[in-house]
C-alpha cells in the first residue's frame, strides 16, 4: 500500500513534467489531423487465407483507409494477421489493370472491355465449332467468390456442355477432398474452430500453422496459456516457427508421415488404447489398391477399388509398422511415436489434428488424410468439442467455391457428374437440357495444362489465379500455353507472369470492389457487400462470365440483374444444398452475420457433424452417424507407406521443399504490391541447413544455384533464417515471380486426388 | 529519483518491475475467445462496461533519462500503414525463426535501452506472443511495385464534446485496452502522454467513440445513430 502511494506520487511528479505540454483540446501544429473522422466500417471476410477471419474495413470518401479485426466474428474475435491488416493496400497498386488488353501482332493493345468480351465470346464459339466443346476450358481458383464459381460451372458444364472446369484448389486441397470422401463419404471437416478452445493436445501434421494460419495458431497459443498441460506437437519435415512454439517437434523424413501414422495406430492396438465400442459401432475396415503410381506420364489414369477387410486383417497390415521399424523408415524415434500414441490414446485428453499443404501436396495425399482419420476413429476422438481431425485450407473460398460449388471437372454444385441424379438436379436448376451435362470428367488441373500443351485444349480462360507461377514443372506448361493456336484469356487485377501469356486480359474488380461470398475451412460462408468502385473498366469475374454467357446466347440461363445478381445467383445456388446435411443460410442472414456455418438447419448452424447431439441430420437413436457411408460407418482404411517418385540420389542429392511465408500470399501478385509486406520479405531465398551450408562454403546471403532434372535457378542463401531444413533438404518459398522455383518442381501427383506434390523432388545445390 | 540502471540489451525499468502483466493477461485471455453471438466478444463488453482499473497496471512513471530520445507523433504514425495499423518493427529484429517470444522480453516490461538511447515502447497486448503475426521488420531492400496508397490523417486529439470537458478516446480499443502502455511513461509519445496518470480509471472520464468505432455498418446503413 505504502509503495503504491509512493509510486503514485512519483508518477505525478515525473509525468507532470513530461506531459506538461499536453493540453486537451489544443492540437499540435506540425501534424495534419483528421477533422472529418466519418469512417464507415463494413464487414468482410479477409481476402487471403482459408482461416476466413472477419475484418472490418474502414471506408472514407470512396477509399478503403483502415482495417480492424471484426470482434463479432467468432473465427478471429477481433484479431487479424499482418496480411489482413494490410489487405486493403492491395487495391491501390500503381499498376492495377483498369482496362482490357488484346494481343495484336504480339503486342498487348488497350481495348474497351466490351470489345474484349466480344472477342472472348467469338473465340469460344469459333473454337467449339472447329474443335468441339472439350477444346474450351476455364481454370479458376479458391479465391473465386461463390457466385464466380457458380457462374463458371453453369456456363461451361450446363450451357456449353463440357466438364473442362478446374480450379487451383486442385493444387491445394484436392487430397483433403478425396480423403474426406473415401473415409466419410462427405467432404469438409466435421468440427469447427471452437474445437481449439476445448482441446488438450494439438498435433500439426506437416503444417507451419504459426505462419500459414496465424490467427488460429494464436488461438491455440491462447488455449495453451489458459489451461495447464495443453501441448502442441509439431510433426514436420523442417524446423519452423511452429516447431519452436510447440512443446515437441518431431522431424520425419519426407513422405514417411504415412509410416508414422500407421505406427501410431499400431501402438494404439498394442497398448489397448483403441476405443473398441466406437470402432465396432461406427466404423468399417477397408483396403484400397496399392502401388498406385505417380501420374508422371500424360493421360495417366487410376481408379481405386475398396474392399472390406476385418479387424484381424487390419492388424496384420499394421504389423509392418511397429514403432521400431518405423523409426528406421522415418527417423522419428520409437519413443516419440509411442509418446504421440499415448496422447491420442489417453481417454482423458481431447486431441485436435491440424494439417494443410504438407499432407495434401503429397503423392499419397489421399492416404495420409485417411491415416490421420484412422487415428481419430480408432480412438473415437472425432465430432466432439475439442476432439477432431481438422483439415485446414489455404484459400479464402477453397471450400466455399471449389468444394461446395464444385468447380472441378468431376463435380457439380451438388454431387458428381458421373451420377445421373446429380446431373438431372443441376439441369433442372440451371434450366438446361439434361443431355447437356456430360457424364464423364475430362481433365484435372495438371492434365488440363498438359492438354493445352498438346493442343487438345485450344482455349483457356483463367480467373483469379496465377498458374504461370504456381503450376509445377513450369518449364513445360509455360511454353505450352504460348504455342500457336492456343488462346488464353486472363482475368486479373495486376499484370503477372500469367497475363504475360494471355491473348486477352480482362481487368477484374478486386474483393470489396464488388459483392460476393467466401467459404472458409470450418464450413463458414461469409458475405461482403460492394464497398468501393472498381477502377477504370474493371469488372467482377461474375459479371465478366455473365457478359460472355449472354454473348454466347445463354441470356435465358443468366437473367441476373446488375443490382441484385449476387443475391439472385446465391439463392439459386442454395437450391442445390437444401436438406439437413448441407443447407446454406439464406442471403439475408449472411448479410447480417459475420459468416454462418453450414449445415444451417432451422435457423441454426450445425457445429459438429455426425454427432447426434449437434447434428440434426444424424439418426437420433445413435450417438454418432457417419451418414455419408453405408450403415453410418466411417471407413478405417489400410493405406501403406509408399515412397516418393523422385528421391535424392548421387546426381541430385538434396530434397527440394517449397512453400510460403506469413507475409506473402501464393504467387505474391497481391502481397508484393502491399508495401509493408513487400519490404518485410522482398525476395525469395533458399533455406539451407547450417551444416550443409558450411560444407559447401555458402554463407547467408550468398548466391546458390539449384538444379533439378527440369530446370535451374540462382537465388540468395538463407542460413539460420526463418526456417531450418534438416541436412539434405533445401526449402524455397514460391511467392517471387523473379525466382520461379516451379520451373524446377515435379508434376507428380496423388493418383486419387490428382494433386501435385510441391514438397518433394531431388535437387543439386551448388555455390553460385 | 534516479534513472533505471542500464544493462546490456534491454534494461528493465522501474515500470517493468511493477507492471502487473500477469494480471492483465489473465483477464484478457480468459475472455478473449468466448463467443457472444449477439455481437462483440465478451472481452470487449467487459472492457467497455467495467472500470479499467482491473485491467491495467498501476501507472508508474520512471524518471526520463536525461537526453533519451522520445518518439514524436510523426514517427509514431510513420511506422503504421494507417492510424491503428500494427506498427512495423523499426529495429533489427533478432531471431527470425521465432514468432517473437523474445520481443516481449523488452516490450512487455519497458525500460531504458542504452543501445537506442530510448525507452522501449510497451505492448498494449503482451498476452499475445505470436508478435510477428502482425509486426514485421522492413528490409528497405524491396524493389519494384509502386503503391498509390494514401494514408488518412490520424484522428484529431482533444475532441471534447463541450469546451473543457475530458476529450473522448479517438481510436478503437481493440488490442489497445491498456491505456497506460501508450499514454504513460517515458516511452510514450510526448504529444499523447497523459497529464494525470495517477487517475487510473481512464474511462471514468474519457469515453471511447465506441458507437462508430465498434459497431459495424449493417446492410449498408450505419447503426450507430450518429
Amino acid at each position: 500500500m505504502i509503495r503504491r502511494e509512493l509510486l503514485k506520487a512519483m508518477a505525478l511528479a515525473s509525468a507532470a513534467t513530461a506531459a506538461s505540454t499536453l493540453v486537451p483540446g489544443v492540437a499540435f501544429a506540425d501534424l495534419p489531423e483528421e477533422t472529418n473522422t466519418d469512417v464507415q466500417w463494413k464487414k468482410t471476410p479477409c481476402r487471403f487465407c482459408g482461416v476466413g477471419c472477419g475484418l472490418l474495413v474502414g471506408v472514407q470518401k470512396g477509399r478503403a483507409v483502415a482495417v480492424k479485426g471484426d470482434p463479432a466474428c467468432s473465427v478471429n474475435k477481433g484479431l487479424a494477421c499482418v496480411k489482413g491488416y494490410h489487405s486493403i493496400q492491395v487495391l491501390y497498386g500503381n499498376d492495377r489493370l483498369k482496362k482490357a488488353y488484346v494481343r495484336k501482332d504480339g503486342v498487348m493493345v488497350e481495348t474497351p472491355i466490351k470489345d474484349a468480351l466480344d472477342l472472348v465470346a467469338s473465340k469460344m464459339k469459333e473454337t467449339i465449332s472447329q474443335h468441339g466443346k472439350d477444346a474450351v476450358s476455364i481454370y479458376g481458383s479458391g479465391q473465386w467468390t461463390i457466385p464466380d464459381g457458380y457462374c463458371a460451372s453453369k456456363l461451361f458444364k450446363g450451357c456449353i456442355g463440357t466438364n473442362n472446369v478446374e480450379a487451383n484448389a486442385r493444387l491445394c486441397m484436392a487430397s483433403a477432398v478425396t480423403g474426406f470422401l473415401t473415409t466419410f463419404g462427405k467432404d469438409e471437416p466435421m468440427g469447427c474452430y471452437e474445437d481449439i478452445d476445448h482441446a488438450d493436445v494439438f498435433v500439426t501434421w506437416g503444417n507451419n500453422m504459426a505462419e500459414m494460419h496465424p490467427v488460429l495458431f494464436s488461438r491455440v497459443l491462447d488455449r495453451r496459456a489458459k489451461k495447464p498441460g495443453v501441448e502442441i506437437i509439431d510433426l514436420a519435415t523442417r524446423t519452423t516457427r511452429t516447431s519452436h512454439a510447440a512443446n515437441h517437434s518431431f522431424l520425419f523424413k519426407p513422405q514417411t508421415d504415412l509410416a508414422v501414422a500407421n505406427a501410431i495406430c499400431h501402438e494404439l492396438f498394442e497398448k489397448g488404447m483403441v476405443n473398441e465400442e466406437f470402432v465396432k459401432k461406427y466404423t468399417a475396415f477397408k483396403k484400397g489398391k496399392t502401388n498406385i503410381g505417380y501420374g508422371l506420364e500424360d493421360g495417366f489414369a487410376f481408379k481405386d477399388k475398396m474392399e472390406s477387410i476385418d479387424l484381424k486383417e487390419f492388424k496384420t497390415f499394421l504389423a509392418d509398422y511397429t514403432p521400431e521399424k518405423v523409426e528406421v523408415i522415418s527417423g522419428v524415434p520409437a519413443s516419440d511415436i509411442r509418446y504421440m500414441a499415448k496422447l491420442f490414446g489417453d481417454p482423458r485428453k481431447k486431441v485436435v489434428s491440424f494439417w494443410c499443404m504438407g499432407a495434401n501436396q503429397h503423392t499419397r495425399g489421399t492416404w495420409i488424410n485417411n491415416l490421420i482419420y484412422n487415428i481419430h476413429l480408432l480412438t473415437g476422438k472425432i465430432s466432439q468439442p475439442g476432439n477432431g481431425p481438422f483439415s485446414l485450407t489455404g484459400q479464402p473460398s477453397a471450400c466455399g467455391t471449389v468444394r461446395e460449388v464444385g468447380t472441378l471437372t468431376h463435380k457439380l454444385p451438388y454431387g458428381v457428374v458421373m451420377k445421373e441424379a446429380a446431373r438431372r438436379k443441376a439441369a433442372e436448376i440451371w434450366n438446361v437440357p439434361y443431355e447437356n451435362i456430360p457424364s464423364k470428367p475430362t481433365y484435372h488441373t495438371v492434365e488440363m495444362f498438359r492438354a493445352l500443351d498438346r493442343g487438345d485444349i485450344k482455349f483457356m480462360w483463367i480467373q483469379v489465379t496465377n498458374p504461370m507461377v504456381t503450376m509445377p514443372k513450369l518449364n513445360r506448361y509455360r511454353p505450352g500455353a504460348q504455342k500457336d493456336g492456343r488462346f488464353v484469356v486472363v482475368s486479373d487485377i495486376y499484370p503477372t507472369p500469367t497475363t504475360d501469356v494471355a491473348d486477352v486480359i480482362l481487368p477484374s474488380a478486386c474483393w470489396i470492389e464488388r459483392e460476393g461470398m467466401y467459404g472458409n475451412s470450418e464450413r463458414r460462408t461469409a458475405h461482403f457487400e460492394q464497398m468501393l468502385q472498381p477502377p477504370g473498366e474493371a469488372m467482377s469475374d461474375t459479371w465478366q462470365l455473365i457478359e460472355v454467357a449472354k454473348r454466347l446466347g445463354y441470356s435465358k440461363q443468366f437473367p441476373y440483374t446488375p443490382k441484385d445478381h449476387i443475391e439472385q445467383i446465391y439463392e439459386e445456388y442454395r437450391l442445390f444444398h437444401k436438406g439437413k446435411t448441407h443447407n446454406m443460410a439464406p442471403y439475408e442472414v449472411l448479410q447480417k452475420e459475420s459468416g454462418v456455418v453450414w449445415p444451417y438447419v432451422d435457423g441454426k448452424s450445425t457445429l459438429w457433424r455426425y454427432n447426434s447431439k449437434y447434428d440434426p441430420a444424424c439418426d437420433a437413436t445413435k450417438d454418432f452417424d457417419f451418414y455419408g457411408k453405408p450403415e453410418g460407418k466411417a471407413f478405417i482404411l489400410a493405406r501403406p507407406f509408399e515412397d516418393a517418385p523422385e528421391k535424392p540420389d548421387k546426381e541430385y542429392p538434396f530434397w527440394l521443399n517449397t512453400g510460403r511465408v506469413i507475409e506473402h500470399w501464393h504467387s505474391g501478385s497481391m502481397t508484393r504490391r502491399i508495401p509493408t509486406l513487400h519490404q518485410a520479405v522482398p525476395e525469395a531465398y533458399v533455406e539451407l541447413n547450417p551444416v550443409d551450408a558450411k560444407a559447401m562454403g555458402i554463407k547467408h546471403g550468398e548466391g546458390v544455384k539449384l538444379v533439378t532434372r527440369r530446370g535451374k535457378i540462382e537465388m540468395p542463401a538463407s542460413v539460420g533464417g526463418r526456417g531450418t531444413p534438416p541436412e539434405g533438404m533445401v526449402f524455397v518459398p514460391f511467392f517471387d515471380e523473379n525466382h520461379l522455383i516451379n520451373n524446377l518442381t515435379l508434376d507428380a501427383f496423388c493418383p486419387i486426388s490428382k494433386q501435385p506434390d510441391y514438397k518433394k523432388c531431388a535437387v543439386r545445390v551448388e555455390k553460385a | 529519483m534516479s534513472a533505471p540502471k542500464a544493462s546490456p540489451g534491454c534494461a528493465v525499468g522501474i515500470l517493468g518491475l511493477f507492471m502487473i502483466v500477469p494480471f492483465v493477461v489473465a483477464h484478457w485471455v480468459e475472455d478473449s475467445f468466448h463467443h457472444d453471438p449477439g455481437g462483440h466478444s465478451t472481452a470487449l463488453k467487459t472492457l467497455l462496461n467495467s472500470p479499467l482499473e482491473k485491467k491495467t497496471a498501476p501507472m508508474v512513471v520512471p524518471d526520463p533519462v536525461e537526453g533519451a530520445k522520445v518518439r514524436t507523433l510523426r514517427e509514431f504514425y510513420s511506422r503504421r500503414a494507417y492510424p491503428g495499423a500494427p506498427p512495423v518493427i523499426p529495429h533489427p529484429a533478432g531471431r527470425e525463426d521465432l514468432m517473437g517470444d523474445s520481443c516481449l522480453t523488452c516490450h512487455a516490461q519497458g525500460g531504458y535501452v542504452p543501445k537506442y538511447n530510448a525507452f522501449t515502447p510497451l505492448s498494449p497486448h503482451p498476452e499475445k506472443s505470436n508478435c510477428r503475426q502482425c509486426h514485421v521488420p522492413q528490409s528497405g531492400k524491396a524493389k519494384g511495385f509502386v503503391s498509390n496508397w494514401s494514408k488518412v490523417n490520424p484522428p484529431k486529439r482533444g475532441q471534447s464534446a463541450m469546451g473543457g470537458s475530458p476529450p473522448r478516446i479517438p481510436h478503437t480499443l481493440q488490442l489497445r485496452e491498456n491505456c497506460a502502455s501508450c499514454h504513460v511513461g517515458p516511452s510514450a509519445v510526448e504529444e499523447i502522454r497523459v497529464s494525470h496518470p495517477e487517475r487510473e480509471n481512464c474511462q471514468q472520464c474519457h469515453v471511447p467513440r465506441t458507437t462508430q468505432e465498434l459497431f459495424r455498418s449493417s446492410l449498408g446503413k450505419k447503426v450507430d445513430g450518429r
